[in-house]
Order: structure tokens, then sequence, then C-alpha cells
């Protein structure tokens, strides 16, 4: 466990000196910065518009460095030859892997934490009011970017970066959509159940990362919801067990693996 | 040696299951709270799509609604109309979208003369209906539909029945509820009304009690004090030992229509009541076309009309017990299309809709009232009153009075004869 | 008995490309032994089958055929990498952290815990002479202070076995000799050390046996004084006669005469006395004889040239 807690740090202490998700990390602080001109625009919707870009910005922003911060983390290891010294330490696999998905988790937290404190620093100066769910959403968004995280390792344990960005980039396409899909199928009395069925398949197999987005009863407060509390708590569940199955299915591609 | 990988397998295998079987918890919670409602797209790119499902769902609702917003303030209402359906699918949730959009096509359609086009009306109740489906749980679009019903439709039965249930809701504005009682009044439901306003006294007494210094607090309590008194008196005054409304006066109401200039007629009547601030309501329509405002006529909600309908509804104000008006319909073409080739104006005074103190003389079912040539027993309907209804609110069918002439299209567009029209009554 | 630390039975390595039906044979049916305490040199030029056999001792990747051990123990228990170290050709390390971060790293990942650490660290930096160096950040350390950082980290476990490929590459005159003096320090200590080099200078002076590999494969294995050992010999005379050339060549060397000065050089010490015999009784003068012992370098080119087999 020393191992795996080192192996975290270092890879939170590089990630954060990172150039592009420095840049990125700008540029999603930058556009919290801009927000405050949509107002000129809204006449009535302020708060839903900066809301709900504010949330979408650093939902994106958190994707986006959860996938660049995990495509290369494999591959760069070994092109630097770094991971020699380290497995040739008494560091199992596992242990690596597990450390360094610890490590973009710490850096996504990190991440979240800066730009969640700026969106709600912009929040505060344009309505003068913070609204506490909004911290709710963020938390979501950050276990949504992790089980992300864990998609783009998992694909790195085999994939170049580049084949893995898109790989990971369509895997969170898709897993956002697939649920919406398989509503509007179940509303369609229309749809046979020779396409339903797949969906249904795919639903329950794809990683969904729409289960983490809990924006709308926030940008819309007055909506009561069912269960909330349990449905917050499988999702973060559900984000748990799909982590471990992804790095369990790591280690088990890694260890195979000749570098 | 290579590890063995039978045991991760395992571990895979049991995970996949784990997550799958919380999925199958998660999704029936994720549709009743978090999904769109909507399942038809019109109108959006693929791209937009995905940036719509990739989290950036209400912000372009939020966007659009802006965009739309601009529509509103630079008259361009018709492309306001695709995007309240883009909006509300986009994000059902934002609750004013489906006000701000029904009030809009309710009432802003407007002709030359600010008359609205009443073929939104239907369109505008069956928005609220999806408004009301969406968000079962607020208040607000209850009301607006209660709202639509009592001050545009001019249905107040119907508009009970939603007011009653955002009256349910305890986060409802306490200015709004008041709405729900007048409404009964207007419908004829008296005791309702009555109960009604007893129990907004006690909301105000309560409020009060709890916030003494609070002047709105107290304004509220007067007002609803005072509104009670006011219906407790009518209720004597029309109802009691000796009924104002008796005997009934005979209104002697007549009306005629002139075709003035091609889709110009001028109406001139008159209606023997004495005392001001009385209205007179006029329809031109299609023959034998009786706006039905039901939302239920439509499957879903759609923001066409039909093309070859001509429906004008405005009043006339009576001075001195006459009443007359130019009405003019040559300038909105596409409001009043005229390609029917018979037409009907409807000329009728309904006491129900008339001021308090006439009413006091007329009666809300017009009891107090009666003509020579032009009663009718009006075929407005009115819901049926609740299981404590005391005897005195049994309901009668309005008295009111009713003068229909038709017009052929060749009149209208003063096409054959260049002579002045005289129509036949 | 000599301890083995390092065995390798018919060690084969095949890479075969997942699309194409090519295969490389990276490795094949290789066989050493080497024994405690020793400096053993691992040498063969690129691609000859050296990191690859490293990287399966290691357990970074799996052999297709044959066995190796490290330590007694079957190659990649990570319970041996307590007892070894690796420095990897070129080294590169998180280069943001400084020379004594990178050493607590990697003093963590062997589970070393404080004050232990903090301890050894100094003590280390101090023995490669980084003291000073050890709150810069890597990335401001020259090609030197980097190859003394990795063999720093190599010695955090005070390892039985260290596998060291190419230490000295890239190196000044003066660094070189520093991490030759190191290696040959660690061995007075009791150390085992694989290296693998193409500095053959190093590893002449101070390996005790050599293996070379050519195309994967085995070609020379042995003590490097048994190996460079039968060199030519070497004489140089004077006051002799033109004439004598011939009989001289006729004992089978090779003889010059220039400016007054007679060269000669016989493949071995056996013909050398016929030579003097003659060069006396000729009335010449013996300046000197040297045997000429091989370099590593000629059997190294002989080696990989010659496609001769040991």
């Amino acid at each position: 466990m020393n191992a795996t807690l080192a192996i975290a740090r270092a890879t939170f202490g590089e990630a954060i000196r990172k150039r592009v998700l420095l840049i990125i990390l700008l540029v999603a602080l930058l556009i919290l910065l801009v927000t405050p001109a949509f107002e000129v625009l809204a006449v009535r919707e302020q708060k839903t518009i900066l809301t709900s870009f504010g949330l979408g910005i650093i939902q994106l922003a958190g994707a986006l460095i959860a996938i660049i911060l995990c495509i290369n983390m494999i591959p760069q290891e070994i092109e630097r030859r770094t991971i020699y010294t380290i497995l040739s330490k008494p560091v199992l696999r596992h242990h690596f892997v597990l450390g360094k998905f610890l490590g973009a988790m710490q850096t996504l937290a990190f991440a979240f934490l800066l730009m969640g404190v700026a969106f709600m620093l912009v929040m505060y100066l344009t309505l003068r009011e913070i609204d506490p769910k909004v911290v709710k959403g963020l938390i979501m968004f950050f276990f949504q970017s992790s089980l992300l995280a864990g998609v783009t390792l998992f694909f790195s344990t085999f994939a170049s970066p580049l084949v893995n960005f898109f790989l990971s980039g369509g895997t969170f396409l898709v897993g956002n959509i697939l649920s919406n899909f398989l509503n509007t199928i179940e509303k369609n009395p229309q749809v046979g159940s020779m396409t339903r069925i797949p969906v249904q398949i795919l639903v329950l197999l794809m990683p969904n990362f729409a289960n983490f987005n809990v924006q709308n009863p926030i940008i819309n407060p007055e909506q009561q919801l069912t269960d909330e509390t349990a449905y917050l708590v499988q999702t973060v569940a559900y984000g748990g067990v799909y982590i471990c199955l992804l790095l369990v299915a790591a280690v088990l591609i890694f260890n195979q693996r000749e570098m | 040696m290579k590890p063995s990988g039978s045991k991760l397998m395992a571990g895979i295998a049991a995970l996949l299951i784990g997550q799958a079987a919380l999925q199958y918890n998660i999704f029936p919670l994720w549709q009743k709270n978090y999904a769109p409602k909507q399942s038809t797209p019109i109108g959006l790119s693929p791209e937009q799509l995905l940036l719509a499902f990739a989290g950036f769902r209400e912000f372009m609702a939020g966007v659009l609604w802006v965009q739309a917003d601009g529509f509103f303030h630079s008259g361009n209402y018709d492309a306001i109309l695709p995007m309240l359906r883009l909006v509300t699918w986009l994000d059902p949730h934002q609750v004013d979208i489906y006000s701000t959009g029904a009030w809009h096509m309710a009432y802003n359609f407007t002709d030359e003369s600010q008359r609205s086009d009443r073929r939104y009306i239907v369109p505008a109740l069956k928005f609220l209906e999806e408004g009301i489906q969406n968000n079962p749980t607020i208040w607000d679009l209850y009301f607006e539909m209660g709202w639509t019903y009592y001050h545009k439709v001019q249905d107040p039965a119907s508009a009970t029945q939603w007011l009653a249930q955002a009256n349910e809701f305890e986060k409802m504005i306490t200015a709004r509820r008041h709405i729900l009682a007048h409404a009964y009044e207007k419908s004829g439901q008296l005791q309702n009304s009555v109960d009604t306003w007893v129990d907004l006294v006690d909301r105000a007494e309560e409020e009060y009690r709890k916030k003494p210094d609070n002047w709105e607090a107290q304004i509220e309590r007067d007002t609803t004090r005072n509104n009670l008194e006011q219906m407790l008196i009518r209720i004597v005054r029309r109802y009691g030992d000796q009924p104002e409304t008796q005997p009934p006066v005979n209104l002697n109401f007549d009306a005629t229509v002139k075709v003035v200039r091609p889709r110009v007629i001028l109406v001139e009547g008159k209606l023997g009541i004495p005392t001001i601030g009385t209205r007179v309501d006029v329809i031109v329509r299609n023959k034998g076309h009786n706006m039905e405002y039901d939302p239920a006529k439509l499957q879903t909600f759609s923001f066409e009309v039909d093309k070859d309908l001509t429906y004008m509804q405005d009043t006339l104000a009576v001075r001195e017990s006459k009443f007359r008006r130019e009405l003019d319909m040559s300038k909105d073409p596409k409001m009043y299309p005229f390609t029917a080739d018979e037409y009907e104006v409807v000329i009728s005074y309904n006491p129900r809709f008339s001021s308090p103190h006439v009413q006091d003389r007329l009666g809300w079912l017009g009891e107090g009232m009666t003509d020579d040539n032009y009663l009718v027993e009006a075929d407005q309907h009115l819901k049926p009153l609740g299981p404590d209804s005391k005897p005195e609110d049994k309901q009668s069918p309005v008295r009111m009075v009713r003068k229909v002439i038709t017009l052929t299209r060749d009149q209208i567009l003063m096409r054959g004869s260049r002579d002045r029209v005289n129509a036949p009554n | 008995m000599e301890q083995t630390v390092i065995k390798t039975v018919n060690l084969s390595k095949r890479y075969s490309g997942l699309w194409s039906k090519t295969t490389v044979d990276a490795v094949k049916n290789l066989s050493l032994e080497v024994n405690k305490g020793e400096i053993f040199g691992f040498l063969g030029p690129n691609g000859a089958g050296k990191t690859t056999t490293i990287k399966i001792l290691l357990g970074i990747i799996y052999p297709t055929q044959g066995e190796a051990y490290v330590l007694g123990t079957p190659a990649g228990d990570p319970k041996t990498h307590f007892k070894l170290s690796y420095l990897p050709e070129n080294p590169y390390f998180y280069d943001y952290m400084t020379g004594e971060e990178i050493l607590s790293f990697y003093a963590q990942l062997f589970g070393i815990g404080e004050p232990e650490r903090s301890k050894r660290i100094k003590e280390l930096l101090g023995r490669v002479g980084l003291s000073r160096a050890a709150s810069q950040p890597i990335r401001t350390y020259s090609k030197g202070m980097q190859q003394r950082i990795g063999l720093a980290q190599c010695l955090l476990n005070d390892p039985e076995l260290l596998i060291l490929d190419e230490p000295t590459a890239g190196l000044d005159p003066i660094a070189h000799i520093d991490i030759r003096d190191m290696i040959l320090d660690l061995r007075d200590k009791g150390k085992t050390l694989f290296v693998c080099s193409h500095q053959l200078s190093d590893v002449e002076a101070v390996c005790d046996r050599v293996a070379i590999l050519k195309n994967g494969e085995m070609a020379r294995l042995g003590k490097l004084d048994e190996l460079l050992a039968g060199g030519t010999v070497e004489m140089i005379a004077e006051r002799v006669e033109n004439g004598i050339l011939d009989q001289l060549k006729a004992l089978g060397g090779q003889a010059h005469l220039h400016e007054g000065k007679l060269f000669v050089q016989q493949p071995d010490d056996d013909s050398i006395g016929a030579v003097i015999d003659l060069v006396r009784k000729n009335g010449g003068r013996i300046i000197s004889v040297l045997p000429q012992r091989r370099s590593l370098e000629d059997l190294f080119v002989e080696t990989i040239q010659g496609g001769k087999s040991a």
C-alpha cells in the first residue's frame, strides 16, 4: 500500500505540473470567468444560464482532464523507462495500476476543487448568492470524471494514446447518450423488442455517465425528486464498482503485457 | 512466469454483475428524476444533440430561450414557437418557459387592433398540459392553466378545477389564491366561493398572527375579510327575502351588421342596461364553428393552427344602451383568411362577465333579465358542483341574449354587388 | 562452492507480430550463470538481446522458453526485488522531483519507513556526491549527476545484486572513472554486479567474467583473463643486416627494418626463443621483447565479425 500511495503521489505531482493539464484548467477557469457576460444576454434566466453553463463547462473540462491525463499514463512510463525502475522494485503491477489511478483521482479532485471554487466565486459575484446544491453537482461530476479516468486507464493498457483518445471520448459520449436513448425507446410503443433488448443490454454493460448528471434539478430547484438520497448513494456506489471492474480488467491485461 | 488471470476473471465477472445490478436500480429513478421527458427532438443538428446530451442540455435550453426572448422583443413571434418546442424538449423542467410560452401563444398573436388570434388558445392549453405532466409537483402551471381558462377563454368553471389544484400547494403565492374564489363566483358556484374566502381569511389571520408587523400580511387579512363580506352581502342582496334581481328587466336587445368595406363590418345595436361599464361580445367565425377550448382535442402539442379558420372575437362597450363599432379584419389576412363560403357574426351579452353592480341587478345567471326576441339559455357548460353544494347553488344554465347573423364570403369581400349589404337576420 | 546469483537455462524469447507472420528471436537458448561477488560483463552489439535478457530477469517480460532464476527464485518474484536493483540505460526519473524526493519515492517503493529512509537517503547522497544538489530538481542535473542519482536509487535497499544497463554511457571521462570506482567498491563489499555495456574499456577494467551475445545467442563466455590471453609477442632489435629478414619470416612471424631498427611480431611466445637466438647469432642487439595481451575490443570485433562460436 505504501508503494501504491507513493506512486499516486508521484503521479499527482507530475500531473499538476504538466502543461497540457494546466492549459485546460486555465481555459476552464477563463471560461468560468467569462460566464458573467451571459447576463447581458439573459434577461430572465441569469441563474439558469450561469449554473448550467458553469456546470457544463466543468463537466467537459473534467472529462478532458481525465482523458488527457490517463491516455499517456502507462505508455509514457514505458517510453521513459521509469516503469522498469519501478517494476524492478518490490512493486506488483496492480500496485502500479492502482497507484496511477489514485494519482489521477487526486488530480481530478484538485481540478474540481479549483474549478468549483472559481465557479462559486463567479456565482457569488454575479448573483450575490451561492446555491449550496451546486456542490452536489460538482461532486457527482467528479465521480463521473473519475469513472472516465478508469475507462481511459483501462484502454491505455493496450491502446496507443491517439487511439485511446477516441476510444475514451467515444465511450464518454455513448455513455452519456445511452440512457436517453433507452428512455426514448421505452416511451415509444412502436419500437419492438428487437431494438429495445440490445439497447437495454448495452445500458446494463456500458459505463453510464449520464447517471452522474444531476444538474437539472439544481438548475430547476422547484423540482421534487423521488428518493434522491438513494439515487445519489447508488450512483456513487455504481461508479465505485464500475471503477473497480475497470481496474481489475486493466490489471488483467497489464499483467500479461510485455514492455 | 506469466501470472494466471483466472482469479481476476472471476473478479471481473462479479463486478460486472454488481454494476449491472446497480444500473438496473438506478435507471428507473434516473428516468423519474433526471431524464428529459419529451421524445421527439425537432430541429436539432446531431452536433447540437451530442452537445445537449453531453451535459449542456439545460444550458442550450437557456441560451435558446434567451434567443427566443430576443424574438419577443423584435416581434418575430413566429420564430418563437419552434423554439418553445425545442427548449422544453431540452429541459422540460424550466417551468417559466411553459408559462411564458403559453401566455405568449394565448395573448400575443394579435391583429392590427390588438385582438388576439384565438386559434392559438388550444395549443397554449395543450402546451400547459404538457408542462403540468412534466412538472406535476409545481403549482405554477396549474395556476397558469386556471388563469388562461378564467381570463382568456372566459370559462371560469373549467378554471376552478385547475385553480383548486394550484391552491393545494403550500408554496402557492397568497394573492393568487384569490383567483379560485373569483372563478367560483363567476361560474355561479357561490357556496364554493364563500368556502374559499373563509379558508383564505383563516390563512391570512393565521399568517398575521405569526407576523403582526408585516404590512403585507395585514393587507391580505383585510382584503380577504372584505371580499368575504362583500360576497355574503351580494348573496343576501340577490338571493335574500327581497332579491334585487326581481322583477326581470327587459333588455330590448337587437343588433345589425353592415359590411362597409371589404372585410370591414359595422356592428350596431342596443341593449337596455342603464348602468355603464357593460360590454357586448362579438364573434365572427366560419359558420357553425364553435371553438372548443379543450386540449384533449390535440393529440400532442403543435403550434400549427387551422389556416382556413377565421375566428375573430371582440367586445363592444355599451353607452346609453347603445353600441356601435367598426371591426376591421382587412389588415390581417393570415389571421382572417375568409376562405370558407359562409360566416356567422354572433353578438351576445352574458351577465356572468359583467361587473358586480350590473350583476346585482341581473344576477349571476341572468335571472334578473329577459328579452322579447333573443333570450337564450346558454350552452355554456358548467362543471358539476362539489359534494357540499347548497341548494341555492343549484345551477341553471346561464340566461343571456344572443343574435346570430349569417354572411356569405362574397358579402364580406363585397364581391358582386357594390351596394352595402344589410345582412339578413 | 560459489553461490549462483543469476542462472538461465536455455532461455529463449521470441517476439511475433500481432498481425504479420514475422518473428524475431531476441534471445536463443541462452544459458549462463553469474556467481556471487563477481562483476559480470554482459556484452553484445545493439539488438543482440542484452536488454531483453535483463527484462526477463526482472520479470518485466516473460520468456517463451527456458528458465531464469535470480537469487535462487524464478525471475519476476517481487520478493526477490527487495534484494536486487536495476539501473536502466539512460534512466529517466520524474524530473520535477529533487534528488532527495526521487530517492524518497523509490525508498517508499521498497517500503523503507522513516526515520531509516531519511538517514539512508542522506548517506547515499553523500556517497554519490550529490549532497549539495539534493534539493535541486532533477531536470537541472547534468547527465553524470542523473547517472549518479540513478546509482543511488539502486543502492537504497543495499542490494545483493545490481543489474546495470550501460552505466557509463554518455558520461565524460571523469564521471566514467567515478562510476567505475563505485562499481569496484561495490564488488569489494561483496555485491554481485551484472553490467551491460558498450564501453569495452570500462568492462575490461572492472569485469571478472564476460559473456558476449550475438543475435541472441551466446558467442563467448569466460573469465576475462582467459579470453584475452594468447596474444602476439613483439620484439625490437638493432644492428642487424637486411638478409636476416627472410630467415625471420620463415619462423612464422612478421619482420621489417626501419631506420636501422628491426621490428618482429610473432603470433605466440613459443617461437620467440628461436627469433632471439637468430638475432643474437647474427650479432644483433635486442632492445625489447613484449608479449602483447589482446584487448577486449579485439575479442569483441573478432567475435561479432568472425562468427566464431565458443
